[in-house]
């Protein structure tokens, strides 16, 4: 049963498990990052077990050879030991061998060690000659006998037996100080000296300070003993060799020296500690390599009592950052980097496969997607083409259908299918066809597209107006493989512009036939139009020719100002300004007179916009208004003159008659009221009367004739002097009765161009005037004189009553008629002046008179030579 | 016997004037400001006779209004002759202070009984303008 229940609960684990691991699976197929790190994980596990495994050995390597380099530290100082134990050996040997050796035997026997070269550190070899009291004497003068007076036994003082270094090669530098030192009064040393005595075995001294120091660099030291007994002899127990000894030979060492001639070049990667004794501390240290350097983690470190005949040494060796990095460590650095480095390489590598991978899955997708969208799309794209009311086509380069839409098949009368590989000549008529396939071509070698192509055709409606996209179709590679084109039914908007046209043709033609000028402006008074008489006024042939110009810019650029003024006033008010007369500087310089007539533009949102003007030219109109006028002006005066005129011949008229009335009605009803004589007086009164009246009824009726026009006026080349001679034959009898003379100077045959008759009417009003106011015995002068102008003047000069001066300038005025009686009352008519003056005028010439009151008149005309 | 100034330079007419008038009236006649001025300053007239159109500088309009304007008339009745027919003059000679305005050919019995209506209107103290 248990065991079942086990059984099921792994079973679960393992569902568990592999439940898990599909999830991991699910994780890793969604995730594309955790391949890659997996890889990385691993291949850093596998790089720190591989370096952790490196570091171990090396550590192991390194505990291997640091325990040899310290082995090998005991070893040199082991074997240097007794190498001078050998030495010391050899020297106590020398001295059993002869029983007495003096200075100089010693000197040799040293010289033959040559130690400095083989035992370096060694600071000499000596004997140290043991001397009873009682000896002290003999010795002390027999060692001064060698040569050294100043020689004693040091220190000094009473001791019990004294000892005395006597010989120590080299004799020479430090060594000199220790001769004659005592050193068995220096306990650490004879405790040593002893040990020997008693052992008659080589041993070392603890620690000391030998007499050789000086002050400087004081180093620790040591020296080693061998007993030197009597007569050579090895003797057995203790007391025989206390009783026989007789000095000792030694070594004495300075530490750091023998340390140093120890070790080669390697010494410095291990720190060497040498305590004497057991006991560490800095009274017994003995030598310090001094290597020992601040570090991180703890060095490799041995201790080791070293026992030279029962004298024992603490020997510390420990290693230095210089030894480790001497071994292994590299190694596992390198393991390490290594490791990473490949263990980042294998993850890119991953990533970038795995990335590869996905990417084709992506790939398969989308591909998978976009095919199924690109199909969606491509009916879509169907839909919308057969549906748009537009005319779709692709065609290749050789003028066949591609594909088109079913609004362009239907619009042919085909199915989609029929058009297929069709060319354009297979569905329009040649002529058509070959235009649409210029286009084509066009496109298709250009490589530009052609928009907006405007053409008309027949199908099955009819002529239809289309406007033309055609675009180059390219393939993926941009090679031009035929076009796709897009055509717009436009008949109706083309119907409807044309209608637009033609009514805009007809206002056009409107606005250009009718006699007005016609501008509108914009709100700066820019012209943005107006009819062609208006541009020819302003000196252009095409009214298109002003759009954009201004008033400045005109013939009347003078006026400019002005007109513009206006402009504004009527886009400020709103208000029209019409029929407003200017004028205007034309392009010739000319000015000419203007209607104008101008109102706000307005747009159909009746805002202002600008001025819209007209203009009528009535320059001619009003030139003939002013003609008009004046004519108009001048027939008032006439008629007014007339009429003051007729007032007076009425007067003049009708005045006589009251006589004639009066008297004839007297004599009718009174005849026996009259004698004879009243009768004759009356009735010559009446005749003169009559006869005056006669006269200005003449007058007036020639008068009349001259202005009404029906006088004939028939001038002709004439003698002068021969009609101023008949002249004066009509008038010499009256002059005769007044006693006046009447004197022709006027040149003989002096020729001039006038109507006789006329002219002699005029001579005789002259003359006759001149008679009338001249007194009697009088004399009037007719003369003439050429001028330089080439007319004839004729003058009538008489020496009587003379004219006022007022009257002067009245003389010649129809509506001033004076009439004055002569100097012997003759009558006038007041009208014979005027006919003069109507006579001379129809000559061309003029009359004028000059006058001094009582000293004469002077009455002038001028008439043509011809 | 009563005094007739007559201003008139018409020949004709003075010698209608003298023959109808010779039998009531003592005629001075003149055709000229000139001799008007003469006559006039020499004589109390009862009446005067002037005919606007006149020879010389003056016409007779004006010559009646220095006459009215003359600190020296003693009233007389002034008649005005002219051969204008006008209403314009007709009123002007009114306004220049003429009694009468009448215009020629007029009529010799009409002439007289003016003159006689002017004197009666004259004594009886009416004045009266036509």
């Amino acid at each position: 049963m248990c065991k079942k229940m086990g059984t099921v609960k792994i079973n679960r684990k393992i569902k568990q498990a592999s439940r898990g691991t599909a999830l991991l699976l699910k994780v890793w197929i969604r995730n594309r990052f955790i391949l890659p790190f997996l890889v990385l994980l691993t291949s850093l596990v596998i790089s720190y077990i591989n370096w952790n495994v490196a570091n171990r050995n090396a550590e192991n390597e390194l505990r291997s050879y640091f325990e040899y380099r310290a082995r090998d530290v005991y070893n040199r100082i082991e074997q240097r030991i007794i190498s001078y134990e050998q030495i010391l050996r050899g020297a106590c040997g020398f001295f059993n061998a002869s029983d007495n050796v003096n200075r100089s035997e010693f000197r040799s026997f040293f010289n033959t060690l040559n130690l400095d070269k083989s035992y370096p550190g060694i600071q000499g070899v000596g004997f140290s000659l043991i001397v009873s009291p009682e000896q002290m004497k003999k010795h002390i003068s027999n060692i001064r006998a060698e040569g050294f007076p100043e020689y004693k036994i040091r220190p000094e003082g009473v001791r019990e037996i004294y000892t005395s270094i006597i010989y120590l090669e080299p004799f020479r530098d430090r060594n000199l100080r220790a001769f004659g030192y005592d050193m068995f009064s220096e306990p650490v040393r004879r405790k040593a000296m002893e040990t020997a005595r008693d052992s008659n075995e080589t041993v070392i001294s603890g620690k000391v300070n030998l007499v050789q120091e000086t002050e400087k660099e004081v180093q620790a030291g040591f020296l080693i003993y061998l007993p030197v007994y009597k007569n050579g002899t090895q003797y057995t127990t203790v007391s025989e060799r206390r009783s026989n000894i007789i000095g000792w030979v030694y070594s004495p060492f300075r530490m750091n020296d023998f340390m140093d001639g120890l070790f080669g070049e390697r010494a410095a990667d291990l720190d060497v500690k040498i305590y004497d004794g057991k006991n560490i501390s800095n009274e017994t240290k003995l030598y310090d390599s001094k290597t020992e350097t601040t570090r991180s983690g703890q060095p490799l470190t041995i201790k080791k009592e070293v026992d030279f005949n029962n004298h024992l040494w603490t020997v510390i060796v420990k290693s230095t950052p210089e030894l480790e990095t001497r071994i292994g460590f590299n190694t596992a650095t390198i393991i390490l980097i290594v490791g990473l480095s490949i263990s980042l390489l294998l993850t890119i590598i991953t990533w970038l496969l795995e990335n590869k991978r996905r990417q084709t899955i992506i790939t398969n997708k989308e591909r998978k997607l976009a095919e199924n969208s690109l199909k969606k799309l491509q009916e879509e794209q169907q839909i919308l083409l057969d549906h748009i009311p537009a005319w779709v086509f692709y065609k290749d380069t050789e003028n066949r259908f591609i594909h088109v839409n079913k609004t362009f098949a239907d619009a042919m009368g085909m199915s989609i299918e029929q058009l297929d590989g069709k060319s354009l000549f297979d569905i329009f008529p040649n002529e058509q066809a070959e235009a649409f396939w210029k286009d084509d071509k066009e496109v298709i070698t250009s490589g530009k597209p052609k928009v907006n192509i405007i053409e008309s055709m027949e199908s099955l409606k009819g002529t239809r107006w289309v406007q033309t996209d055609k675009i180059p179709y390219r393939d993926i590679k941009g090679k031009i493989v035929g076009l796709i084109g897009f055509a717009i039914d436009i008949t109706e908007r083309k119907l409807a512009e044309n209608s637009l046209r033609e009514s805009y043709q007809i206002i056009e033609g409107i606005i250009n036939t009718i006699p007005v000028r016609v501008f509108w402006k914009d709100k700066n008074l820019v012209y943005l139009g107006c009819n062609k008489l208006f541009a020819l006024d302003a000196g252009f042939t095409d009214p298109k020719e002003i759009i954009g110009k201004d008033d400045f810019q005109m013939g009347w650029h003078n006026q400019a100002v002005l007109y513009r003024e206006d402009d504004r006033m009527v886009m400020k008010s709103g208000n029209p300004k019409l029929l407003i007369e200017e004028s205007q500087t034309t392009p010739m310089g000319n000015n000419i007179t203007l209607l104008t007539s101008k109102i706000p533009l307005l747009n159909p949102a009746e805002e202002i916009i600008g001025v819209l003007g007209t203009y009528i030219d009535i320059s001619e109109r009003k030139h003939v208004e002013d003609k008009l006028k004046k004519s108009h002006e001048q027939l008032i005066k006439l008629n007014a003159e007339k009429d003051k005129f007729f007032s007076i011949i009425a007067h003049d008229l009708k005045s006589p008659f009251n006589g004639f009335l009066g008297l004839t009605e007297l004599m009718a009803d009174r005849t026996e009221n009259f004698t004879l004589d009243e009768v004759t007086e009356q009735s010559k009164s009446l005749n003169k009367a009559a006869k005056n009246l006669y006269k200005l009824l003449e007058n007036l009726l020639e008068w009349a004739q001259v202005q009404n026009g029906s006088i004939n006026f028939t001038p002709q080349n004439s003698d002068l002097s021969k009609m101023v001679s008949q002249s004066i034959d009509t008038i010499s009898q009256r002059a005769l009765l007044k006693g006046i003379t009447i004197v022709n100077e006027a040149g003989n045959s002096q020729k001039v161009y006038a109507d006789e008759k006329m002219i002699g009417t005029v001579l005789r009003n002259l003359l006759s005037n001149a008679v009338k106011f001249t007194r009697k015995d009088g004399k009037v002068i007719v003369s003439s004189n050429r001028l330089e102008n080439g007319t004839i003047e004729v003058s009538v000069t008489d020496n009587g009553v003379g004219i006022p001066e007022k009257d002067l300038k009245r003389l010649f005025r129809v509506e001033e008629k004076v009439s004055t009686k002569g100097t012997d009352g003759e009558l006038s008519t007041g009208l014979g002046l005027l006919l003069c003056k109507e006579f001379v005028e129809m000559h061309r010439g003029k009359i004028w008179a000059e006058s001094n009151e009582n000293t004469g008149s002077t009455f002038y005309f001028t008439l043509p030579l011809k | 016997m009563k005094k007739m100034l007559l201003i008139e330079d018409d020949g004709l007419s003075v010698n209608v004037m003298r023959r109808i008038f010779r039998d009531d009236f003592e005629m001075f006649v003149c055709d000229s400001a000139e001799e008007f001025y003469e006559k006039y300053r020499n004589n109390n007239f009862d009446i005067i006779i002037i005919d606007i159109s006149l020879k010389g500088s003056k016409n007779g309009l004006e010559l009646i209004k220095e006459i009215k304007e003359d600190t020296s008339y003693n009233g007389a009745p002034i008649l005005c002759l002219t051969a204008h027919a006008q209403t314009k003059m007709r009123l002007t000679a009114l306004e220049s202070g003429s009694d009468l305005f009448m215009t020629k050919p007029v009529n010799n019995k009409i002439l007289k009984e003016a003159v006689e209506f002017l004197l009666k209107s004259k004594q009886s103290g009416i004045k009266m303008k036509i």
